[in-house]
């Protein structure tokens, strides 16, 4: 037993050295060649089902950047969503050890902004991008704070009313309206949930699901002609008469008709689960679920436009991913260059072959990924639905306390649920929660 | 008066009550097993099977699959190899210590080592990681190995309880027949201390293997990480494809229970004291 | 006669030096580790209470700023973690030790399939944690998980448990103290081990009870276990994070928010170090004075065999 410990001891004193030994970080540049390549390094979300899609892209992207002896190199982050990517990269620019380019959410770029963590992109897009190949609208999304660009979108993601067919069938109920223009209205939708909403074998089926969040009461009540959550000024504005009445909409279905699951009830089951396996009737969720629809067995999904309002049109929240390049880069030119190369039509083309990251904002590939996705499973009609909600589209309204505010207002929600609030006294809690939030972001 | 005869009830009662104890306690392990042989949609089926039928296998297939597996299994047993080796040697070094050792201020130093369990490691993380980059230890196994090794707080504490009920008389003992102090430490405290030795290099071990957050922050190249790493992969942006989920949970599982099969023999069934009573 | 004396005392003193030296050497190690990865990342933490980071530049001074946010501005969220814990601790703790001692002494035995036992308690330790979170969602969950479905049987009706902000608190604190008996079952397990069974045998021949050998032998030679294993529990509570975290995400209505979740969310998802470092400290203290007042009253109760 002596012997053996001391061995033990031994053989992890030299495994020690030889780990010690295969230690330190490479350098960025290659060196040995006669000419100076410059490696971009790409700090990448790493997640199963997104991975061939964005290599694509960085190859295609590497294929145009061959003749400026610049080459894009891949660092996986294996986390489990946005907010380990983010840690990561934080971690690694407060040592001094940052990335150089990469993808990110939406709702981390007011952050990255705050905090001086991305470079001012305005004068390369100024002067050395063709912005007549893009839809210019996307890029004024969060990464676009007062005039300023900090973000080239990766691709875009939006809302749309999906639902399930057999059931309305059933029902003997007409399908949701397809027309953004003349979409189906609160009203409708609510009588719509009722009526699908039964015990079955199986459980509770429920007819109506959409997170009641800040981002969705915005959305609808843009549609009602209400603001977005903010008003022009960026002043909370949440508890305003056309937000009132997006929540007590909310509080019919979820209180009154228990037509709508609440949100503790899809904790471990999403609400999509609970749509793709036949217990939901309908859900507004994004886009990111077409290559899912695409795929779906045993559910005839329909796909309608989002809610709106009686006599007017549905909006919905965009969300646009972007490319962007971390202030400690030390190639800023290269690294432009390497994110144009990305957003070319080629790596636009590359992506969208695999179907992965949204919905490019290429005007020539925007078609590809929509058929692509969706296949056979879905009918034109509903494929057209998808395509033209890019017309309709309207910003989260990210901002630097949006995130913490949103949690708040989330864990406040309950007191509402469980009726021991009204939903009118609640959009005044949320309210003041913002205000709150923005006095002391002005601190 | 004295009973001849052991009334076997009270074993049956003690064997009942553990069977159920254990069914519970191995309750999320078969769910875990049984979900990585489902197909992803037959797991979210409501209301929840106990048995499905038939079995799927191709969630193993496609994690045995995944490249870089392998090599993250043995990346992550390097790291917890080293580790709890390193742990068991210096904490219980320095347990025997501060159990049966007077020096100069062996109680504050006791209460310091101590008191580090009590720092939330989350406000560590950053000024470690900045630490670490500055001398270069960054994207290697060192900062996941070395800080644990050299400072930990419930491996000292946890030897130190058991030394302190091993009879001072023992050492006085090994005293008269010559031991140093550190032959004392080999020859008799550590053999006296197997149970505890057990628990701490298995929980130490299973601690490693399991650590995703650090291996998140520290490690940069892919052909040094670590099997969470890949185990938190097998998921989509918006959505958890459980089947694989727990397919390659259920396979990162395995060696542990290996290891801790082969630990049970040491689990000493009874140590009986033969020596000097004081 | 005088020299002998003198030499003796010599001795004594070189004995007594040796001891010290070796002993110095022994905590070395952990001495050095202390230093430099605990103590200098603790002072970069602490200074940052005062300081506004935002990681591209240096730290910015900012005073008192961060404490103002925790305690004023946060204030219901704070102080509901500070009442959170308390509960918790009141909850846990004795459940835990209960559980864990009593399937210790039961395990204690010479029993048939007493290796399969052992194992089948150790597992949850093993399991991944997100099956473990899964596995009791899908037993609180309110409409059709399984406790409240036995319940139904009963004629009675099942609480909203997860949605429930009183039964909530429950339900965590059934499943903690359900995660950790596993490894705390091992620990009193091995305590028991090392208990000399020459005492009981003696005991048993003057005619001692069970109840009598497990009062006034099991619990005075388990005593330092038992001390390790309430200390344990204690700081385990301030740290309960992951699977209520999964469960819950600290609600409903911060019920079931912990100090812990409240300094990852600060310092891990919105990257306030400044924020979560005056929480950490206000934790630090609270948990150290708990494990201070232990220590102090371990004296009393803890039986070293010397």
């Amino acid at each position: 037993m002596k012997k053996t410990k001391l061995l033990a001891i031994a053989l992890c004193a030299a495994l020690f050295t030889t780990v010690f030994a295969g230690c330190g970080k490479q350098g960025g540049n290659e060196d040995g060649s006669s000419q100076e390549k410059v490696v971009i390094d790409f700090s990448m979300l790493n997640l199963s089902g997104d991975i061939e899609g964005w290599t694509a892209m960085v190859e295609a992207a590497n294929e145009l950047l061959k003749e400026e002896n610049i080459e894009i190199s891949i660092s996986k982050v294996n986390g489990t969503g946005w907010p380990e990517y983010y840690q990561k990269v934080a971690s690694q620019m407060a040592a001094d050890n940052s990335p150089d380019i990469g993808r990110i959410a939406e709702s981390y770029m007011p952050t990255l902004i705050a905090k001086n963590q991305v470079v001012d992109l305005t004068s390369y897009i100024e002067n050395d991008f063709d912005m007549s190949q893009y839809y210019e609208k996307t890029f004024e999304n969060s990464a676009y704070v007062d005039g300023k660009y900090y973000g080239v979108p990766s691709g875009l993601n939006n809302y749309l009313l999906y639902y399930n067919k057999d059931m309305f069938d059933e029902a003997g109920l007409d399908y949701p309206s397809a027309d953004w223009n003349d979409p189906t209205s609160f009203e409708e939708i609510a009588d719509m949930a009722r009526t699908l909403t039964k015990e079955t074998e199986g459980g509770k089926q429920f007819g109506f699901y959409t997170g009641p969040y800040m981002a969705e009461i915005g959305m609808f009540s843009t549609s009602l002609g209400g603001n977005n959550v903010f008003d022009a000024e960026g002043n909370p504005s949440i508890n305003d008469a056309t937000s009132k009445q997006v929540y007590k909409w909310f509080d019919g279905m979820l209180r009154d008709d228990g037509s709508m699951p609440r949100p503790t009830d899809t904790a471990v089951m999403s609400a999509f689960d609970m749509f793709t396996n036949g217990r939901l009737a309908m859900i507004v969720d994004g886009t990111w679920w077409l290559g899912s629809i695409g795929s779906i067995e045993g559910v005839n999904v329909g796909i309608a436009a989002v809610p709106g309002a009686e006599d007017g049109s549905a909006y919905t929240s965009q969300f646009v991913d972007s490319f962007v390049i971390y202030e400690g880069c030390e190639h800023k030119d290269e690294a432009w260059k390497a994110i144009k190369a990305l957003v070319s039509q080629e790596g636009f083309e590359a992506l969208a072959a695999t179907g992965v990251g949204g919905t490019p904002v290429h005007k020539e590939v925007v078609n590809a990924v929509t058929e692509k996705l969706l296949g056979e499973n879905v009918d034109e009609a509903s494929k057209k639905v998808a395509e033209e909600a890019l017309n309709h589209t309207v910003k989260v309204p990210y901002n630097e306390y949006y995130e913490e505010a949103d949690q708040k207002v989330n864990n406040t929600m309950d007191e509402w649920l469980l009726g021991q609030i009204t939903s009118d006294e609640y959009a005044d809690k949320v309210q003041q929660i913002l205000l709150d939030y923005k006095a002391q972001a002005e601190e | 008066m004295m009973r001849k005869k052991k009334i076997p009830v009270k074993k049956l009662l003690s064997g009942a009550i553990l069977a159920v104890a254990s069914v519970t306690m191995l309750f999320p392990f078969y769910w875990m097993i049984k979900t990585a042989l489902m197909t992803n949609r037959a797991a979210l089926e409501f209301p929840p099977k106990l048995v499905t039928w038939p079995l799927y296998l191709g969630n193993f297939v496609e994690v045995f699959g995944t490249t870089g597996l392998g090599r993250a299994m043995g990346n992550s047993l390097l790291i917890a190899a080293v580790s709890t080796l390193g742990v068991l040697f210096l904490s219980s070094l320095a347990a025997f210590a501060f159990a049966k050792l007077h020096f100069k201020h062996s109680g504050f130093w006791f209460g310091a080592i101590f008191g580090t369990m009590l720092i939330p490691s989350q406000i560590l993380l950053i000024p470690m990681y900045v630490l670490f980059a500055k001398i270069h230890w960054v994207d290697t196994f060192l900062p996941l190995i070395v800080p644990q090794i050299m400072i930990n707080g419930y491996g000292v504490f946890l030897i130190k309880q058991f030394m302190a009920g091993i009879p001072d008389s023992y050492i006085e003992a090994a005293k008269l027949d010559g031991l140093g102090y550190f032959g004392i430490y080999r020859r008799i405290m550590l053999p006296l201390c197997k149970p505890p030795l057990v628990t701490l290099g298995v929980f130490t071990f299973v601690g490693n293997w399991n650590n995703f957050i650090g291996a998140l922050i520290y490690i940069d190249s892919e052909e040094k990480f670590t099997l969470p790493l890949i185990i938190n992969s097998f998921r989509t942006e918006y959505s958890v494809e459980w089947g694989l989920l727990m397919a390659a949970s259920a396979i990162s599982v395995l060696p542990m229970i290996i290891i801790y099969l082969f630990a049970q023999k040491s689990f000493v069934e009874g140590i009986s004291m033969t020596g000097v009573k004081g | 006669m005088h020299e002998v004396k003198e030499r003796r005392e010599d001795m004594k003193k070189n004995l007594s030096k040796k001891e010290s030296r070796w002993g110095m050497l022994f905590v070395a190690p952990q001495i050095i580790g202390l230093i430099f990865f605990v103590l200098v990342p603790l002072a970069s933490a602490l200074y940052l209470c005062f300081c506004e980071w935002d990681f591209t530049s240096s730290p910015v001074w900012v005073g008192l700023k961060n404490f103002e946010a925790v305690f004023i501005f946060d204030s219901d969220m704070f102080f509901k973690t500070l009442e959170n814990t308390a509960i918790f601790i009141l909850g846990v703790i004795p459940l835990t030790m209960f559980l864990a001692l009593g399937l210790a002494l039961l395990a204690n035995q010479k029993l048939k399939f007493l290796s399969f036992y052992k194992s089948a308690l150790f597992m949850p330790m093993v399991t991944s944690s997100v099956a473990v979170a899964m596995v009791w969602y899908w037993l609180f969950a309110p409409d059709m998980g399984l406790i409240n479905y036995l319940i139904g049987k009963l004629g009675l009706e099942g609480p909203g448990w997860l949605s429930d902000p009183r039964w909530s608190r429950v339900a965590i604190i059934l499943m903690t103290a359900w995660l950790k008996t596993g490894y705390y079952f091992i620990v009193f397990l091995a305590g028991l081990k090392a208990v000399p069974v020459v005492y009981y045998e003696a005991a048993k021949i003057d005619g001692a009870s069970g109840w009598q050998r497990f009062r006034n032998i099991t619990l005075p030679q388990i005593s330092p276990v038992t001390f390790f294993v309430f200390v344990m529990l204690v700081i385990d509570v301030f740290n309960m994070f992951s699977e209520a975290y999964v469960l819950t995400r600290g609600g409903p209505m911060y019920s079931t928010y912990t100090l812990i979740m409240y300094i990852y969310t600060q310092a891990m998802t919105y990257f306030n170090l400044g924020k979560a470092s005056v929480a950490s400290l206000i934790l630090i203290l609270f948990a150290g004075s708990i494990s201070a007042l232990q220590f102090y009253l371990s004296k009393r109760w803890v039986n070293y065999d010397a």
